[in-house]
């Protein structure tokens, strides 16, 4: 009784932190300017990427704080849910990882529909030249490893592995956007482009794991008690957790890189 | 990595798809796309321009029958290993295509023809 007591505690805390982190994060979240760092880079690069930044951000009509405000907003009504009500929290998070889907597919369809194409680079391009291979692996483990808990909370399990699939896929989708170059100048627009693609594609997909991850430890802790399979899929979505958030840090520390402009030494 | 770049300006009157013809084959001329390279689907490459598929199609087709790229179906369109570059008549055409990229993206960034008349006399004669 009281571990149910402390969970739902930790439930209702844990909606807050997340409400109150992206509401008060939701412009920073949405600019492009927040992605690539030029504070490292010498002139001219660094005016010609500060230009390119500008022009994109016009193109993509940014910042647009909605889809972050929309998730911040359900969470704290789950937390005043759980505050007030006998509501089960699992069940909200599940809801709430429906609506983060959705608020990446609303994001995803925003951008594919943004601005007006005018340039290319003659490049192949898709998943593999975004993203490496062996990300996309780990991440489908994942994201379904909450069904091995269908016998803990089952209408749950479906609603967050459903949920951590369709951000995945949403991060797939992000791979193969089309360029956004509006031509006046390429080589800066299209590295701006590669790396946007990059990071973007990256948050979506590390983001994938974390509902699933969230839901795992959340249902080894009340299940009544433990089978091989829900150990394993504890340990898949930890470590997974674990080396796509490792591996998403170094990603975001990385400057604007060589082809941006020469660094500063 | 190659840099090999394409605008294309609806405001031109030089039809999309001829526009991509003359620079993919400038920048094959001048090897900044080198023989080998694998160009983009024409359905990604029609997203990037923001214009039809059948526009890109229709310009792959036109630079595969005079022999500057090759189709291998499933395996992608690259450049030819040999690009017709020894007719007197297509290097004639390459340099045409060539100038009309350059003075198109100039074009493009706001420079009068009389500006890049002058100018481009100015280097050819210097």
């Amino acid at each position: 009784m009281e571990l149910a007591i402390g969970l739902r505690w930790f439930m209702g805390a844990s909606f807050v932190v997340v409400g109150l982190g992206l509401l008060i994060g939701r412009n920073h979240l949405a600019s492009d300017g927040v992605h690539i760092r030029t504070a490292d880079l010498e002139e001219p690069a660094a005016g010609r990427l500060k230009r390119a930044i500008a022009r994109r951000e016009l193109m993509e009509v940014l910042p647009s704080a909605t889809p972050a405000s929309v998730v911040g907003v359900c969470a704290l009504v789950a937390a005043a849910l759980v505050a007030f009500t006998r509501l089960d929290p699992i069940v909200l998070y599940a809801g709430l990882c429906t609506v983060l889907a959705m608020a990446f597919s609303h994001a995803y369809l925003r951008l594919r529909n943004a601005g007006t194409r005018r340039a290319a680079a003659l490049r192949v391009r898709n998943r593999a030249t975004v993203l490496p291979p062996w990300l996309w692996i780990a991440v489908a483990l994942c994201v379904v490893t909450p069904l091995a808990f269908f016998d803990v909370a089952p209408l749950a399990a479906i609603f967050v592995s459903a949920a951590a699939v369709t951000i995945a896929v949403v991060g797939d989708r992000v791979t193969r956007l089309p360029a956004l170059m509006s031509g006046e100048d390429p080589p800066i627009e299209d590295y701006l482009d590669r790396r946007l693609r990059t990071l973007r594609a990256a948050n979506v997909v590390t983001t994938a794991p974390a509902p699933a991850y969230l839901f795992v430890c959340w249902a080894i802790v009340s299940a009544p008690d433990f089978t091989g399979l829900h150990l394993t899929a504890f340990g898949v979505a930890m470590v997974t957790e674990l080396i796509v958030t490792a591996w998403f840090l170094k990603l975001q520390v990385a400057g604007a890189g060589p082809e941006a402009g020469r660094k500063r030494t | 990595m190659h840099d090999g770049f394409v605008t294309v300006d609806s405001a031109l009157e030089t039809p999309p798809y001829q526009q991509i013809v003359q620079q993919v084959r400038a920048l094959i001329e001048r090897r900044d796309l080198p023989p080998g390279t694998v160009l983009p689907t024409v359905r990604q490459l029609a997203g990037d321009l923001g214009v039809a598929p059948n526009t890109v199609a229709r310009a792959y087709a036109e630079l595969a029958e005079v022999g500057w790229i090759v189709s291998e179906g499933r395996r992608g369109t690259r450049v030819a290993e040999r690009v017709p570059s020894t007719d007197t008549r297509v290097r004639g055409r390459a340099l045409r295509d060539a100038v009309a990229a350059l003075v198109n993206s100039l074009r493009h960034r706001g420079y009068s023809p009389l500006e890049i008349g002058e100018e481009l006399r100015r280097h050819a004669t210097s």
